[in-house]
């Protein structure tokens, strides 16, 4: 098996490596310009990566660098999430969009499927736990349940919600592992259905 | 062997009870409950209450001003004050140097420090670790040169606690440089305040500086601040170490705690059950609470047979090892109790300032407290070295 990296993804190092050797705080668009939200995602989405590979290549450099930001929950999850929706991502990877996704409850623990937010067609009603990456995000992507009980795998929807959207609110706060996450109240909140 | 307590003790916990029902406020009891790091403020007037009541000192004789307590009244006040989540007295003055004072000091030595530790005018610290020497204490570097009626010193301690609180520091210095380790070593009282001294703080995992780094530059200490004879500091280092480890079983502590896991667990939902119906986590509590109960029944046979105000021996390093095993598990399981829950955190819940953060489990800082408690295993001499202590004393007696 060969561990070499590829020439396109030692230049992706180098670049990530000098880049991060000098980087301020207000990275995420500058990341973007350099590929790296490109990297997280396959050509047919509009990236040029999103092999295993070239995911490590990102995220031992930010690491290497030390820096907390919410690639994953910002960018990789939600990015994913759309484009199983059939969304574009294009805004997402040049980094003119974050997203973040409120999907966890606090009676949910470990369960995926566990979804108690409420969806009466698109109004969403219900409360959203450890949000991350809410703060720095333009728009959440909320699940909730249209139909089944609490705990059924089927039944569940997702829904792209603004910031700003009437019924949206949050409370921020910063997360042990470093990093800022946020809890998330809906009331009777109304917005695009994306999947 | 008869481990009931006798009338008379079971007198004396309803007093402390009572004592701590009265006095200690609900503000600060919810603070330690919820893992809150403590002020200056708060540590002083827990101090004041205690002294006021004559309880402050509870292993030094009367004749210091001290309550005099045997090995079982004063383990029955350590468990209701961990019970009643009491903010924990800072042992440095009166565990171990008031000790040290009362059996190797000079007279004036006594006379002119312990009322200071009891009326709280003396914060001190420990100068014992520093960064080269690990787990060796005796490999310390940290010199002090002798000239005219002064010691001059220079050197480095670290993981002094609470030190940016301390006005004064007792140290272990070198003062014979050709001497075999332990033998060079002296026992100095320094003020926090002499030129050349720098306190910097040391930023740890839990969002806390509770640690510090303390440095000396050709600090000038008057001699008479010697305690003891010069180079036989280690034989008080060592006797203040067994000083050091009496609690060390924390078995209040761990009471407290494993209150915490149930109410945690209990709050906690797995599938719209409380987590604490799961067989595996139930399971778990049971462990460590057989575990807890067995400790705690140790304890007092060690502690039954301290004599008043008188450290356990070697047992002291078991009990040091199975306590803070048992305390780890305890915030272990408490992190895991809150699952995802445990990931809001930071300066706001260790500073107690702030908008709360989110809290639906009641569990408080648990991840800060986590954190924290890593460093049981490694304080008041590690674990490993608790190891090494008892496996030589029993191989000893073996042979």
């Amino acid at each position: 098996m060969n561990f070499e990296l590829t020439d396109e993804r030692r230049m992706l190092q180098d670049t990530l490596r000098r880049f991060l050797a000098t980087a301020s705080d207000d990275v995420w668009k500058p990341l973007a310009e350099l590929g790296v939200m490109g990297a997280l995602f396959g050509e047919d989405c509009g990236g040029f990566g999103g092999h295993g590979f070239d995911l490590a290549v990102v995220f031992e450099e930010l690491g290497r660098a030390d820096l907390t930001i919410p690639l994953i929950d910002n960018a990789l999850v939600p990015g994913r999430l759309m484009i199983a929706a059939g969304c574009d991502i294009g805004a997402l990877i040049e980094g003119t969009e974050r997203l973040a996704f409120a999907h966890a409850e606090v009676a949910a623990r470990y369960d995926l499927n566990w979804v108690e937010t409420r969806a009466d067609g698109d109004i969403l009603s219900g409360e959203k736990t450890v949000v991350v990456g809410c703060e720095e995000a333009d728009a959440l992507i909320v699940s909730a349940r249209h139909s089944g009980a609490a705990n059924d795998e089927q039944g569940i929807g997702l829904w792209r919600v603004e910031m700003g959207a009437p019924g949206l609110t949050w409370q921020g706060y910063e997360l042990a592992q470093g990093g800022h996450a946020a809890e998330v109240a809906l009331t009777n909140t109304g917005d695009g259905n994306i999947a | 062997m008869d481990l009931s307590l006798s009338p008379q003790d079971q007198d004396f916990r309803e007093d402390v009870r009572a004592f701590l029902k009265t006095t200690l406020p609900v503000e600060l009891s919810e603070k330690v409950r919820l893992g809150v790091s403590l002020t200056k403020v708060d540590y002083e007037f827990w101090h004041t209450c205690l002294n006021e009541k004559g309880w402050l000192a509870p292993n030094w004789p009367k004749r210091f001003g001290g309550a005099e307590w045997n090995a079982v009244q004063r383990n029955i006040f350590e468990e209701e004050c961990a019970l009643a989540h009491a903010p924990r007295i800072v042992p440095f003055g009166l565990s171990m140097l008031g000790p040290v004072l009362q059996s190797f000091g000079s007279e004036e030595q006594q006379k002119y420090w312990l009322p200071r530790i009891l009326n709280g005018e003396d914060w001190w610290c420990q100068g014992y670790s520093e960064p080269g020497a690990g787990s060796d204490l005796a490999a310390l570097k940290t010199k002090a040169v002798r000239d005219g009626e002064d010691y001059i010193v220079n050197g480095q301690k670290t993981w002094t606690t609470l030190g940016q609180y301390a006005n004064k520091i007792f140290c272990l210095v070198r003062t014979d440089p050709s001497a075999k380790k332990q033998e060079g070593i002296s026992f100095l009282l320094i003020d926090m305040d002499s030129p050349g001294i720098e306190v910097r703080p040391i930023t740890l995992i839990d969002g806390g500086a509770e640690v510090n780094e303390v440095w000396f530059t050709d600090v000038r200490v008057p001699a008479e601040n010697l305690v003891g004879e010069e180079n036989k500091g280690w034989t008080y280092a060592k006797f203040l170490l067994t000083h050091e480890r009496t609690n060390i079983a924390g078995v209040g502590f761990s009471q407290a705690g494993l209150a915490a896991v149930k109410r945690i667990a209990s709050n906690a939902r797995l599938r719209g059950r409380p987590l604490i119906e799961n067989p595996h986590f139930a399971a778990r509590i049971a462990r460590v609470e057989m575990d807890l109960m067995a400790m705690a029944t140790t304890n007092l046979r060690i502690v039954s047979k301290a004599a008043a105000g008188q450290a356990p021996g070697v047992e002291s390093s078991l009990l040091k090892i199975k306590g803070t095993q048992i305390r780890q598990e305890i915030t272990d399981l408490a992190r895991r109790a809150a699952g995802p829950q445990a990931q809001p955190f930071a300066s706001e819940a260790v500073d107690g300032s702030n908008t709360p953060l989110p809290d639906p489990f009641d569990a408080g800082a648990v991840a800060s407290a986590y954190f924290n408690n890593r460093k049981l295993s490694i304080f008041g001499g590690s674990n490993e070295i608790q190891r090494e202590i008892y496996a030589k004393h029993t191989l000893r007696d073996a042979s």
